[in-house]
């Protein structure tokens, strides 16, 4: 069978659309025949897929925006394609294109909208997001509480559901990074408007200036999603760093070894690296949203979106964990341990 | 790190008078004059000099008064900053009270006999007022007139409460505040906080159950931070407000407390972002913007200044004018 993959989420292949992206493509592609269609790939995600993928790039109307031609130009030059039926990965299927499809909800954020998203775009996604989802021959959801917004908004509920934290990481041995410092926190994926990368940054620079914590902020992301103030912030602190080419076993790894992880965006379609940090044993520290509160069990820190209140997340990492506590105990220790051999050798210059 | 030169403790002090002194040699022996001075064997009263590591001739001071008096020398062996060291006075007293001393507040003549009086209505906590040492005729920084609170908070009421000489602890109480802190929070965050005491304070007064006490009457004159207006620091704002916020979310300090340093905070803000802000840096007006502002800019003439302020033209002429000023 041939299956044509949207996959435009392959701009950066760290973030969760993108690594859920590259899972499904990767398992899809071992019983069929896949052609990936997709914009200005990050090239590390191609060097990741399989060699029988044929890869097709839409790279023409170069000068629209990848959005933008995702909803309306897409659908035409998918036209040309013949092939047995068409995923798309995006939550909703480009307009003017009618052949038969199945639809996975990686990143379904119609309900949640950013002020920064303008009223007619809104709309946009509203009417396309609609009409996909009750057009699609099958629904896939990667969590039930995706299914469940889209059945309260849409009516219809996922035929499958496909939790990808669950299966991504089974087969996967924790390699070392090598070169990272001591102590580090860790945000993974996109760096965009909705991440909230700016106060996540802030945030992280004053915990550090004023002693609250001291490891780093490492952004395993795309440099070619950094821009604008993100990229100002980012200049300004000396306690973050972007981490890119790293490898799903070496996440892993970094997963298991941060001292905590931040998911503190404005909305999230699922949260995967929230999910994943989870399984992997860090603290995560995650945007109080039913996504994420679903997508970790319930069983992290949840804060606000701003600065202060991923500030009040971190101080909240101190208290419930207790790695400070025995740092504390050795710091108690030492200080005993000098204090004594101090004391002795006061003692014998007094004797002597 | 410490070491006990040596220890002639009292029975069962009253009151434990501790000293976290850094090179301030000359101050110290100006202060432990007056300290001895006033006591007599009756009064129970235990002395406790915990030396930060000094480097001058802090050592040789005590050793004068550890001959014939009765002192505990503790020495750091390495400087560890303020919170360590106040930390070891919470710890090392053996008192039932206990008056954290600055190495640089000088007593006033009957100091001591007004504790002992005082802390003989046995609460939770007291405050007391000071002076400026700026000259003899300064006035009391906070009213003259004593009071009994309900709530500890409430002393936070009067201007001079805060001031780490000004206060006396309930010691046991005291150090479990202390302890309860020292394991949540890194030893680097309290010398951001200017140390522990002030914390300790505040979640003692935020638990204390039984009554606490302001003394009008002035217990020591404090050296003045010439050329320098804690209340208008916009950074020092900053700082009162995250440190209070991240202690109000940890069940810290509770909510009266918490919207009490919000309001001082608002009550400075506009003047303070006014004065200091052209001089910030990149970094610190980065933080400034994204961690002070939003929460203080609620009237539209707050929202203006914060606007008007970030223009390059009038940051400029606002430091140019303060230059000429001061």
């Amino acid at each position: 069978m041939k299956i044509i993959i949207e996959a435009f989420a392959l701009r950066n292949a760290k973030s969760g659309t993108g690594r859920y992206a590259m899972d499904v493509i990767s398992r899809i592609s071992k019983e069929h025949d896949v052609v990936v269609i997709t914009r200005d790939p990050d090239p590390k995600a191609l060097e990741d897929l399989p060699s029988n993928i044929k890869i097709v790039l839409a790279n023409n109307l170069s000068l629209v925006p990848a959005n933008m031609y995702l909803y309306f130009f897409l659908g035409f030059f998918l036209r040309k394609f013949k092939c047995d039926f068409a995923i798309f990965l995006i939550g909703c299927r480009p307009l003017f294109y009618n052949k038969t499809y199945d639809l996975v909800i990686c990143d379904f954020n119609h309900k949640i909208f950013p002020d920064s998203v303008k009223f007619i775009t809104r709309q946009i996604y509203r009417a396309s997001s609609s009409s996909s989802i009750t057009g699609c021959r099958n629904l896939i959801s990667i969590s039930k509480g995706t299914s469940i917004k889209s059945k309260d908004f849409y009516g219809r509920s996922a035929d499958f559901i496909i939790n990808p934290s669950l299966l991504k990481f089974s087969n996967i041995s924790p390699k070392p990074v090598a070169g990272l410092p001591d102590s580090f926190s860790v945000y993974v994926g996109a760096i965009e408007p909705r991440k909230n990368i700016c106060n996540l940054l802030v945030a992280h620079e004053y915990a550090v200036d004023s002693g609250l914590i001291s490891d780093k902020l490492l952004l395993v992301s795309s440099h070619s999603w950094l821009e604008g103030e993100v990229e100002a912030v980012l200049n300004k602190m000396h306690h973050s760093a972007m981490l890119t080419s790293i490898d799903e076993d070496e996440l892993a790894w970094i997963y298991s070894h941060a001292k905590r992880v931040y998911m503190t965006t404005y909305y999230e379609g699922y949260g995967m690296p929230a999910a994943e940090a989870q399984h992997f044993g860090a603290d995560v520290i995650c945007t109080d949203i039913i996504e994420l509160r679903e997508a970790t069990k319930d069983q992290e820190i949840y804060v606000g979106t701003s600065p202060v209140d991923i500030l009040e997340g971190i101080s909240m990492t101190l208290k419930t964990k207790t790695p400070f506590v025995d740092e504390r105990s050795k710091l108690h220790l030492d200080l005993f341990e000098s204090q004594i051999s101090h004391y002795l050798s006061q003692v014998l210059d007094k004797s002597l | 790190m410490s070491n006990i030169i040596l220890d002639k403790s009292c029975e069962s002090p009253r009151l434990t008078i501790a000293i976290p002194t850094f090179n301030r040699a000359s101050y110290l022996k100006l202060n432990l004059g007056r300290i001895f001075s006033q006591l007599t064997s009756a009064d129970a009263v235990e002395v406790i000099v915990i030396d930060n590591a000094s480097t001058d001739d802090t050592f040789d001071v005590c050793k004068e008064f550890l001959e014939d008096s009765e002192l505990k020398y503790i020495q750091l062996k390495q400087n560890m900053g303020m919170a360590a060291s106040q930390y070891e006075c919470f710890a090392r007293a053996t008192g039932k009270y206990l008056w954290i001393l600055s190495d640089d507040d000088f007593i006033e003549p009957n100091a001591i006999k007004l504790i002992l009086r005082t802390i003989s209505s046995n609460l939770d906590l007291y405050a007391f007022n000071y002076k400026s040492n700026v000259d003899d005729a300064s006035p009391p920084i906070g009213p003259r007139d004593s009071h009994k609170f309900e709530l500890g908070y409430e002393l936070m009421n009067f201007r001079s409460v805060g001031h780490m000489s000004g206060l006396v602890y309930h010691t046991n109480l005291a150090l479990i505040h202390a302890r309860k802190l020292w394991d949540i929070f890194p030893l680097n965050f309290f010398n951001t906080t200017r140390g522990i005491f002030g914390l300790v304070f505040a979640s003692l007064a935020h638990n204390t159950s039984s009554s606490a006490h302001y003394e009008g009457k002035v217990l020591f004159s404090a050296t003045e931070q010439k050329n320098l207006d804690y209340n208008g620091l916009i950074l020092l704002c900053l700082t009162v407000f995250i440190n209070f916020r991240i202690m109000h979310k940890l069940e810290i300090v509770g909510d009266k407390i918490y919207k009490f340093q919000i309001k001082l905070i608002s009550a400075r803000i506009r003047r303070s972002y006014i004065r200091w802000y052209p001089t910030l840096n990149d970094k610190d007006a980065i933080f400034v913007d994204y961690l002070l502002t939003p929460f203080f800019s609620n009237s539209l003439i707050d929202k203006l200044i914060f606007r008007l302020i970030k223009i390059k033209f009038i940051k400029n002429f606002l430091l140019f004018c303060f230059k000429l000023v001061l």
